[in-house]
């Protein structure tokens, strides 16, 4: 929760599978190194990992401490990923997703990774929305099956029943990966194009593009600017804002410019990130002043970063936030942090709530276990 | 010797070097691979890609020092092949080595060619005007 009193929600979290013996790819290696790599370019050096801590199969309640008492997040909706043609898991689990959201039913929200390939992925989208009340699914735009990388963009036919079911559901939200290319996938199915025509097609489904304001910036402004139901999920580009703030005013401001304040939403990337150095950076941020001047941005307000940190996601999810405050004040998270800032303590310093103490690691670490 | 105030060689950069501009020049036909998939492919020079070019003229060795736009590039290798293959073609040149630059510098849309950020900024208004999109601060106004 924010010093003023204003909720924290966070869009995507993930309980990643980093170990060993989760690969089922040669690449998968790759996007361990290449997703430790990240935090350590996008994260101040105090939040950057232990190895030890990263590479490993991150669990459940671990990512609720991380979430809950190591940052400011109040509520947190659970991304599950369809990766399994590299991780014998999908590399985030969707039971563990499930399990977050029963031991937190009033925190976690859940997004359930689809794949359209499958034979059965309509019934799927029927089974998970009528029988597990998610909140949306998750889809990439590309798998690599049998040694090729296949594309999967919301207006190929693949795609499309996916897309109907969901929408005769009204299920809300479809999360789609964008904007950072993996493996050997070609680039051209990370652009947006696609995200336009189904947002135009189904214009009761919003769509989330995740990582956007990463890359194709222009792109993301237009689409935003032209369909009221694309929204902006900066996981990742928020964490810009604490080591390349230059880049992240530039994004921020293009999109706050064209589309306005109300479709961006925070997402923390947990576990691959920790939450708390972008939730700093964003509620400190302040647009410069040759950006505002030359680039006509506008001043990044109060207000603004309240909804992108917390009250558009609410908003998208029809969430009264004042009812997630009633729901979760006094809950064991909420009693745990008045005792940490009892002592001055919360947040808890980063990693320290994580499960296995190590060579390294701070008495914190077992202290808040 | 550059023409410009920058730190990184541009189109309009001039070096007292024969081969260094001949170097640039065959930067020039290397395309940003991302930029392929739109309509107007980027090189790389114009890109601001190249941070910096050096000539070892006792060993006939050229490196290519590159900034990229993330450093999670998955297309480096491709960039680093196309490099080797158009700069090794020049007469004097014994070996080509292409270095990311990893110091923490961050790439910027600042870094491009002042006309290529002109151009590339005219075709999305142009884009934002045929679709009669007006800005969100203004409809706020």
């Amino acid at each position: 929760m924010l010093e003023n009193g204003e909720l924290v929600v966070d869009a995507v979290s993930h309980c990643f599978n980093h170990a060993d013996d989760n690969h089922l790819h040669p690449h998968a290696q790759r996007w361990d190194d290449e997703t430790y790599e990240l935090g350590e370019q996008l994260m101040p050096e105090e939040y950057v990992f232990p190895e030890e801590i990263f590479y490993r199969n991150h669990q459940p309640e671990e990512l609720e401490r991380l979430l809950f008492l190591e940052s400011q997040i109040d509520y947190s909706v659970y991304h599950s990923l369809p990766l399994d043609d590299y991780f014998k898991d999908g590399y985030v689990s969707r039971e563990k997703g499930f399990e977050l959201r029963d031991r937190n039913p009033n925190r976690m929200g859940m997004i359930v990774d689809i794949n359209p390939l499958e034979d059965d992925a309509v019934e799927q989208v029927e089974y998970y929305a009528k029988k597990k009340d998610v909140d949306g699914i998750k889809l990439y735009p590309s798998r690599y099956q049998n040694g090729r990388d296949l594309s999967l963009q919301l207006n190929e036919d693949t795609v499309r029943p996916v897309l109907e079911k969901a929408a005769d559901l009204d299920i809300g939200t479809v999360g789609i990966h964008k904007f950072i290319p993996f493996a050997t996938a070609p680039v051209k199915y990370f652009r947006i194009d696609d995200v336009e025509e189904a947002a135009l097609a189904f214009p009761e489904l919003n769509f989330e593009v995740i990582h956007a304001g990463f890359s194709f910036l222009e792109e993301t402004v237009f689409a935003m600017a032209s369909h009221d139901n694309v929204y902006a999920n900066i996981e990742n580009t928020a964490h810009m804002a604490c080591s390349r703030p230059k880049k992240f005013a530039r994004s921020l401001g293009e999109m706050l410019y064209w589309a306005g304040p109300d479709r961006i939403v925070f997402s923390s990337g947990a576990t691959a990130l920790h939450p708390q150095p972008a939730i700093d950076a964003i509620w400190n941020f302040e647009m410069p002043e040759d950006l505002r001047a030359g680039e006509d941005y506008p001043e990044v307000t109060q207000e603004d970063k309240e909804k992108i940190l917390g009250k558009n996601k609410l908003r998208l999810m029809g969430k009264d936030p004042e009812q997630v405050k009633k729901d979760i004040k006094g809950d064991k998270w909420d009693q745990k942090i008045q005792e940490l800032k009892e002592t001055g303590e919360y947040p808890a310093p980063p990693w320290s709530t994580y499960e296995e103490p190590t060579e390294g690691a701070s008495k914190e670490r077992v202290k808040y276990v | 010797m550059s023409t410009e105030a920058t730190d990184h060689v541009l189109p309009t950069t001039e070096f007292q070097s024969e081969v260094k501009t001949e170097v640039k020049a065959r930067l020039e036909a290397v395309l940003d691979p991302c930029s392929c998939m739109s309509d107007n492919p980027v090189n790389i020079v114009d890109l601001g890609l190249v941070d910096d070019i050096e000539w070892d003229d006792s060993s006939g060795t050229v490196t290519v020092h590159l900034l990229l736009t993330s450093q999670r590039c998955t297309y480096f290798l491709d960039i680093d092949d196309e490099i080797c293959e158009r700069v090794g073609e020049l007469p004097d040149v014994s070996d080509v080595e292409v270095h990311q630059v990893t110091s923490g510098e961050i790439w910027t849309a600042d870094r491009m060619a002042e006309d290529e950020r002109r151009a590339r900024r005219e075709r999305f208004e142009r884009r934002i005007e045929e679709a009669g999109i007006t800005p969100y601060a203004d409809r706020s106004e």
